[in-house]
Formats: C-alpha cells, sequence, structure tokens
C-alpha cells in the first residue's frame, strides 16, 4: 500500500497474506488419492495500521476477519505472505525466543467475556496472571501497583473494590472491562478488538468503544476492530477494510467508504444496517442466500454469484484493488 | 439458534406441533411442513435434514415455519435476529414483514435493538425494570420521545448516518429485580430527576392520545 511507507509509524503490515486450511478427506477419499481440498479463510490479504490508528475489519461470517486477526497475532500459521509487527515477521517471532515479547505487545479482546474469563479466577488474580507470565514484576506491591493502575485505566472504579470479586458477580460491561484491564496491563502496542461489545447491551456498547478510544488517545494503541456491524465501525474507526471471502474487497478511510461506497457488496451491508429512525426507512439491498462455502470458491469475482450488478466478465476475471480516490481502493470490475 | 433439538430432523420437529394440536396423519403433517418451509425459504426436501446441516439464518426460518404450523394469529418473536449477522437479520426481518402482510399476522417483537424496532415495527413499548416507560407509535417514540429513559437509549444506539456525534451510554446500570428503588426504577440513572421520583412511582399517563409516558417530570 502506498500510504505509510515510513517503517517508523507502521506498526503492522499484512503482505498478500493467505491462509488455508486443510479439509479431511475422509478414509475413502484418502483411499481414492482424491486431491486434497482447503478452506481458502484468508486469500491474499494486505494492509497496514498506522501507530494509533484503529482499524476496522468488516464482514459477514466467513469473510475470514477472524483468522486474519489470529495470523496477525501469531496464534494461526499463515499459509503464504508476510505479517510485520513493528517491522519484525511474527511467524518468526513465533518461532524465537522473542515470542513472550510478540504476546506482551499485541494483545487481542475477546467477543464474549462471559466466556474469555476464568469463573474460579478473581478478578486480581485474572489481571496479575499477564504480569506473572511474563515476569514483569519483582514482588507482591508492585504487582498491586500494575493490577490497580490497569483496572483503573479500564475505567473500573475504585480499583481495590474489584480485587476479590468474581466474573459472576459482574455485569457484561464490567466483565469487558476485566478482559480490557488484562491487556492493558501488559502495555500492549497493538490490541486486536474482535466483536468487543456485540454480546454486549445497546446502552453498554457505548462506554466499552468510547473507553478503547480513549485508550488509543491516551496511549497511542493501534487497534484492530473485527466487526460484522459497520455501525459501530462507523464511529469507531479511523479507516475501515470490507472484507468477502477471504478477500478485501473496498478499503479507504471510514468516512468516504461509508458515504461514497464503491463496492456493490459494501453498498448493500450499508442499506441493511437499520436505521433508528422510521422517517429514514430506506430500500434495504437484500443479497439473497449466504456466504458461499470457502471450499469451493466461486470463479472470477468472488461475488459474482450474489452481485446485483454482475455482469459477463465477473465470471472469468478476478478484480483487483484499484485506486478509486485518496487513500480508497475498490475491487470490482465495473468500478 | 439453539431452540431446536440436535438429535431430530428439522421436519419431524415442526411436523410434532402439527400433529399434536391437529387430528392428521404423519403423511398429511409431512406435506404441510413442506409448505411450510417454503413459506419460509426453505426447499422442503431440506425437511429430512438435521439441524447442524442448517446455517444460522435458515434455523431461525426453521423456528419461524415452526410458530406458523399451527396457523396463529399472533406471533411471538424474542430476539429473532441477535445472534445472526447483519445480512442475515435482513432477511429474517423481510421475512417477518412479508408474513405479517401475507397471512395478516399480529406480531410482538421483543428485543434490544432500536435500529430493528425502527425498521419494521409499528408501535413501541419502552420497558425499564419490569415496568412502562413508554408507549407510543414508532414515530413518535424515535422523533418525540417524552421519557428520559427513552431518550437516552436512543442516543447510545449507533446511526450509520450520522457519525460524528458521538455515543452516549447511560451510566449506572440497570436495577436488580430483587431490590427495585422505591421510587421511579429509572431515578437513579435519571438526569433529570427531582425529589419526588425517589419516593413515588410515578404513573402512566396519556399526554397526547396513543402516547402513554410514566414520568413524574412530563405531563400529568
Amino acid at each position: 500500500m502506498e500510504h505509510n511507507t515510513q517503517p517508523r509509524d507502521t506498526v503492522l503490515q499484512v503482505k498478500n497474506l493467505r491462509t488455508l486450511f486443510p479439509v479431511s478427506r475422509g478414509i475413502v477419499g484418502t483411499l481414492l488419492a482424491k486431491p486434497r481440498r482447503h478452506v481458502h479463510a484468508v486469500d491474499g490479504v494486505s494492509f497496514s495500521v498506522a501507530k494509533g490508528e484503529i482499524l476496522g475489519l468488516v464482514g459477514e461470517s466467513g469473510s475470514g476477519k477472524t483468522t486474519t486477526a489470529l495470523n496477525v497475532l501469531g496464534l494461526v500459521e499463515p499459509t503464504e505472505g508476510e505479517i510485520l509487527f513493528s517491522g519484525q515477521s511474527v511467524p518468526a517471532l513465533v518461532q524465537s525466543r522473542e515470542r513472550l515479547r510478540l504476546r506482551q505487545q499485541a494483545q487481542i479482546v475477546f467477543q464474549d467475556p462471559y466466556e474469555s474469563l476464568n469463573p474460579r479466577q478473581t478478578v486480581f488474580a485474572t489481571v496479575a496472571e499477564p504480569l506473572e507470565v511474563h515476569r514483569l514484576v519483582k514482588n507482591r506491591a508492585e504487582k498491586i501497583e500494575q493490577v490497580t493502575a490497569a483496572l483503573d485505566a479500564a475505567g473500573l472504579k475504585p480499583p481495590e473494590t474489584y480485587f476479590d470479586r468474581y466474573p459472576q458477580e459482574l455485569s457484561g460491561g464490567q466483565r469487558q472491562r476485566v478482559v480490557i484491564a488484562g491487556a492493558l496491563v501488559l502495555n500492549p502496542r497493538l490490541l486486536v478488538a474482535d466483536e468487543p461489545v456485540s454480546m454486549l447491551d445497546v446502552s453498554i456498547r457505548a462506554e466499552i468503544l468510547n473507553l478503547l478510544h480513549q485508550l488509543r488517545d491516551e496511549r497511542g494503541i493501534t487497534i484492530l476492530y473485527i466487526t460484522h456491524d459497520l455501525a459501530t465501525a462507523a464511529y469507531f474507526t479511523d479507516r475501515v477494510a470490507v472484507m468477502y471471502l477471504g478477500r478485501i474487497v473496498e478499503i479507504g478511510p471510514t468516512k468516504t467508504v461509508l458515504s461514497d461506497p464503491r463496492h456493490p457488496y459494501t453498498q448493500a451491508l450499508l442499506s441493511v444496517i437499520p436505521v433508528p429512525n422510521p422517517r429514514r426507512r430506506r430500500k434495504r439491498m437484500i443479497l439473497t442466500g449466504e456466504t458461499p462455502n470457502p471450499i469451493d470458491l466461486p470463479s472470477g469475482c468472488r461475488f459474482h454469484p450474489r452481485c446485483p450488478v454482475v455482469s459477463d466478465q465477473c465470471s472469468q476475471t478476478e478484480p483487483q484493488l484499484q485506486s478509486v480516490g485518496a487513500d480508497h481502493q475498490v475491487a470490482c470490475l465495473s468500478v | 439458534m439453539n431452540a431446536l433439538n440436535p438429535v431430530r430432523r428439522v421436519g419431524d420437529q415442526i411436523a410434532e406441533a402439527i400433529m399434536l394440536h391437529e387430528s392428521v396423519d404423519k403423511k398429511a403433517a409431512s406435506k404441510r411442513v413442506g409448505e411450510l418451509l417454503e413459506v419460509v425459504g426453505i426447499t422442503s426436501e431440506m425437511a429430512r435434514q438435521y439441524p447442524h446441516q442448517y446455517s444460522g439464518g435458515m434455523r431461525q426460518r426453521a423456528m419461524t415455519a415452526m410458530a406458523l404450523a399451527c396457523s396463529p394469529d399472533i406471533l411471538i418473536a424474542d430476539e429473532p435476529t441477535t445472534a445472526l449477522d447483519v445480512m442475515i437479520q435482513a432477511q429474517i426481518l423481510d421475512l417477518l414483514q412479508n408474513l405479517q402482510q401475507e397471512l395478516e399476522l399480529s406480531i410482538i417483537l421483543v428485543t434490544h435493538d432500536l435500529g430493528v424496532v425502527a425498521e419494521i415495527c409499528d408501535d413501541v413499548l419502552v420497558m425499564y425494570g419490569g415496568k412502562t416507560a413508554e408507549y407510543a407509535s414508532v414515530d413518535v417514540i424515535y422523533n418525540e420521545p417524552l421519557h428520559p429513559y427513552t431518550q437516552r437509549l436512543l442516543r447510545a444506539f449507533p446511526d450509520v448516518d450520522n457519525p460524528t456525534s458521538s455515543l452516549a451510554s447511560i451510566p449506572g446500570f440497570p436495577p436488580p429485580l430483587d431490590a427495585l428503588p422505591p421510587g421511579c426504577r429509572f431515578e437513579p440513572r435519571c438526569h433529570r430527576k427531582s425529589d419526588v421520583c425517589a419516593v413515588e412511582s410515578p404513573p402512566l399517563v396519556a399526554v397526547k392520545p396513543g402516547h402513554y409516558v410514566a414520568c413524574h417530570r412530563v405531563g400529568g
């Protein structure tokens, strides 16, 4: 990508990432030596994220957004392509002694705070555990100090009152704050937030998003925000990448992409977001069917079987990302 | 999503409801199942499959077919789209709207998603702490809300057309239902409370024909 060429400012760079998972052929398939098939979870994705930037990865189930995130964190090994975190290759870091440093600097907040916390661990134990794993504190006083600071930064105030509480004593919003505190305690440079608010009540979503925003502003944490909800991405992100079946179909500044979506898939996604006002009900552009399975990919443009503006060439030529404006790229033959 | 029995065929589960309520034999019931599935947009051959062979959207369609099995007058849909992707959510909403028109069905939609409400509902009843806070037509609720809770709830909801205004969350938590505040149940979190709110529960009054509000600061 042409922007962010200065390596100083780029925290994360992903180049032509591909991740394929083999599909079991079964006994019969193996005996008949059928060709091995693959799930094309991520298939040629490139993007970069600058320091202190919030990039949204938006897509439906099966678009490859979570696999991309797991690649970035070094939790899944890519089949092809490069992932550079602060200029260093993530797959290489995972194999090296530097692995712990990567784990410290790149943290994740999962979707469901009801499941991602250990129900038998107190808040203090949960938030202190990363400090022990990474041997970042020398004594108990230091540990208490850091846990207090992390809980405070995550908006759990006064922090001491939360030390001995268990997850079941906390509301959903408070639990997600504990998860965030557990990530913050390591002072990460990159935070991957995988649908951090989709399990929370509407009235609480705003405060978690505002908290993440505040952490970016105050600490310069870079955030990769993964969601299927363009509406929260609109509030929260600086740039947004829309994914479909393992590829980025449109990427650009959030304002530009939302006000002037060029890819028919982005347009459809935008049109079905419920608008909270009955006077602005609009024609929903509902795509029929569901995302095809990523084993047998459609030929040409992956979106062509569901595309409302499909033409003959779409089933033959696979479109590449083309620049359509400042920092705004679209992969569609009709653009 | 988890409302279907995972070890029984989807068609048999729908047929069960029909055979329990109407004296029809198995053959007639399974014919009916096929028709119902077609109504909700699933090919009738899928009746022989198990829930795990269905996607999330299809399972929700199958649940709708089951609900329609005995030709009800009213359908209660409890968060029908919450666990679904946006595009599938739109498909299900579209289905509910079509059914409502074609079958003259009444629908009670239970949800926390104000966007979904604005898209398909005619009237809205906003509840808080087990009581009605405000009850009016969908247009009034969204454009002239009077209850402080309704007002704040609307401001907490992201609007993709107008993303610059910041999201405002409601401070505090809903009251525990075994220790409700003595007065208005929203009083501890309300930004417009007065002394009376802490002691007396506000009655639901009609401020205009068809617009009911339970708040001391509004109307009667």
